[in-house]
């Protein structure tokens, strides 16, 4: 059994990788500006017109960190870690689904799933390592952020990304994005992925 | 396919019809089956997420029929049920003239014995039920003549006998009958096929030259018309149905329906079998139905029975509870039940009891209690408390997530 705590066996997992084509879209958060504004979840919600209960990217609040001796200088603060799908190398929602309704497209390695395949089984929110997939009450289907591949695909940028009052969400190419972030943020080095390579490989990149 | 080729294969009176529903394949792409594709001896048939699909070429041989356990396929010009009528037909002229009891029943292929009281065109065509119809009917035995197969160009599908034969001999021995009833011999090759009897079709009903062309043309707008839509390019998207629709609605396995009537109809022939039917077991590969159990690690997701092809696994909802229910008699072994299992609750015992073929009761295999999830608002069995298994654990695993990015911090 993998480290995914859920039920997906490494073989399986092995198999859906084989689909990831030479292109990976995806977004780059850098935790150090959000303040936790939540702007991108609504612009999300409108754009892609969610019902209530299921939001593609969600806002985590965490604090970090030690409140030490009052005489000193406190070592805590508060980060807002946005979570929207991180469009996996080797995505685990795909290799569980049982229907075969999850699909990671070659051209640009964004993970959608196919609502005409979907059962509303849920055993995508089993398998995903950071449990994004969500089920849409209504129309009984599974639902999870698609990148806004309706807007990339014409050119445009994500929603959530273009309305980040603080600047702070990219969208691109991951080399891309790799190179821009070492260009702007040269002088901070953390650069973290939620999850392991060797589990999903998630492709969305914090920077802090 | 493309329209023209279309309209040349159903022109060319194409007569196997494939049902997805029934598809093991079609419901889920965690199925490996690829009976139809393994046995076809014209190489036609491709499987995928789609099911199987019947390409140009196709020679209407029906191994196929028999290949799929579960009934996926079928002719409509020569069926299952017409040829165990034939069978039956053949066995009571012959009991006409020699008295009552048939000594014995020969079945031969386009290849063999012209002389044989059935001729299919290929001996994997048979059926285990059109086996049970010869003894039905009358026959004290069944000799299978075959000739050299592997000097037929369909050689590919030959296999495939051997394991009809030998289902067919478990149930026998369920039944109380001899092994030595059915057996296989030897006969000449005939290169020349014995075509005559390929589509089933006496003197009687051949067609005039006028209705024959008046059908073709009839058939060619028919086929022309139906592609529209692909010269369109447009595809009527209103009007597909999802998949989840599509497999809402059981479809029924007509060659398992055929089987069982053909066994009660032993059964109720011959009424000292009725108590004393033998108890067959055997290894759960070799087995038309699988004897199953569902564990306690079953989450209540109903995707066992959302999947099954023949509905032999079913959900009930109701009374606060969480049901599934399993009859045996519909069961093809198929196994799509336990490899979607996300939990692996279902499992498939080593050996089968084959006499549960012929339970028809459906039996509660598995019952909970639901709940409904306070965050969620989806029912759920299990769990400690009033949050559902999924909630908890998709909170669990953001907290941990989100910690892998503040490692030394937190």
């Amino acid at each position: 059994m993998s480290e995914l705590g859920a039920f997906v066996p490494d073989e399986v997992l092995e198999a859906s990788f084989k689909k990831q084509g030479p292109k990976q879209y995806t977004l780059w958060v850098d935790l150090e500006y959000c303040v936790g504004c939540h702007a991108c979840t609504m612009a999300c919600k409108a754009e892609n017109n969610t019902p209530v209960g299921v939001d593609y990217n969600r806002v985590i609040e965490i604090e970090v960190g030690e409140f030490k001796d009052p005489k000193e200088k406190p070592d805590i603060r508060t980060y807002f870690v946005a979570m929207p799908c991180m469009h996996c190398g080797k995505p685990a929602c795909m290799a569980a689904c049982p229907v075969g309704a999850i699909t990671k497209r070659k051209e640009d390695g964004i993970v959608l799933i196919n609502k005409d395949k979907c059962i509303g089984c849920r055993y995508c929110a089993w398998a995903c390592p950071y449990g994004h997939p969500q089920f849409n009450a209504e129309a009984k289907v599974m639902e999870k952020c698609t990148l806004c591949v309706h807007r990339v695909t014409k050119g445009l940028k994500p929603a959530c990304v273009d309305t980040c009052i603080a600047k702070t969400r990219f969208f691109g190419e991951i080399d891309d994005l790799t190179k821009l972030i070492r260009e702007k943020r040269a002088e901070r080095v953390s650069l973290g992925f939620i999850g392991a390579k060797s589990t999903t490989d998630p492709s969305v990149v914090y920077t802090k | 396919m493309g329209i023209g080729e279309k309209i040349v294969d159903t022109l060319i009176n194409h007569h196997i019809e494939f049902e997805a529903r029934l598809c093991s394949r079609f419901r889920t792409p965690k199925s490996g089956c690829s009976a139809c594709a393994d046995l076809c001896p014209a190489g036609v048939i491709q499987v995928s997420d789609k099911g199987a699909e019947i390409e140009v070429g196709c020679t209407d041989c029906g191994v196929c029929i028999s290949a799929c356990p579960n009934g996926a396929f079928k002719s409509s010009e020569r069926s299952d049920g017409k040829i165990v009528n034939e069978i039956q037909r053949t066995i009571q002229r012959v009991k006409g003239s020699e008295g009552q009891r048939v000594k014995s029943f020969s079945i031969s292929c386009e290849h063999g014995n012209a002389e044989a009281g059935l001729i299919l065109p290929c001996l994997s065509r048979l059926t285990e039920a059109m086996l049970m119809e010869m003894v039905k009917s009358g026959a004290s035995s069944v000799e299978i003549l075959q000739p050299t197969c592997e000097w037929c160009p369909d050689r590919k599908a030959a296999r495939h006998l051997n394991s009809v034969v030998q289902q067919a001999l478990y149930i026998y021995e369920m039944l109380g009958i001899e092994k030595d009833s059915i057996s296989v011999t030897s006969t000449k090759f005939n290169e020349e096929k014995n075509s005559q009897t390929s589509l089933g079709k006496t003197e009687s009903e051949s067609i005039s030259r006028r209705a024959f062309l008046t059908g073709f043309r009839n058939k060619a707008v028919e086929v022309a018309a139906a592609s529209i839509p692909l010269i369109d390019g447009k595809d009527n998207g209103n009007n597909k149905e999802t998949f989840r629709e599509v497999i809402q609605k059981t479809a029924e396995n007509a060659k398992r329906m055929l089987l069982l009537d053909e066994l009660k109809g032993v059964i109720s022939a011959t009424p000292e079998l009725h108590s004393s039917l033998r108890k067959v077991e055997i290894l759960s590969d070799d087995s038309p139905v699988a004897e199953l159990e569902v564990n306690s690690r079953c989450t209540g997701c109903g995707v066992c029975a959302a999947l099954c092809p023949t509905g032999s696994i079913t959900q009930q909802n109701a009374g606060g509870k969480f049901a599934l229910s399993y009859k045996p008699a519909l069961c093809t072994n198929c196994k799509v039940c336990a490899a979607v299992c996300m939990t692996g609750a279902i499992e498939i015992k080593d050996k089968a009891s084959l006499n549960i073929l012929l339970e028809e009761r459906d039996i509660k295999i598995f019952e909970a209690d639901r709940k409904k999830c306070a965050v969620c608002k989806i029912d759920f069995i299990g769990g400690a408390g009033e949050i559902c298994p999924l909630c908890v654990n998709i909170h669990e695993k953001q907290m941990s997530a989100i910690k892998t990015l503040f490692k030394k911090e937190v």
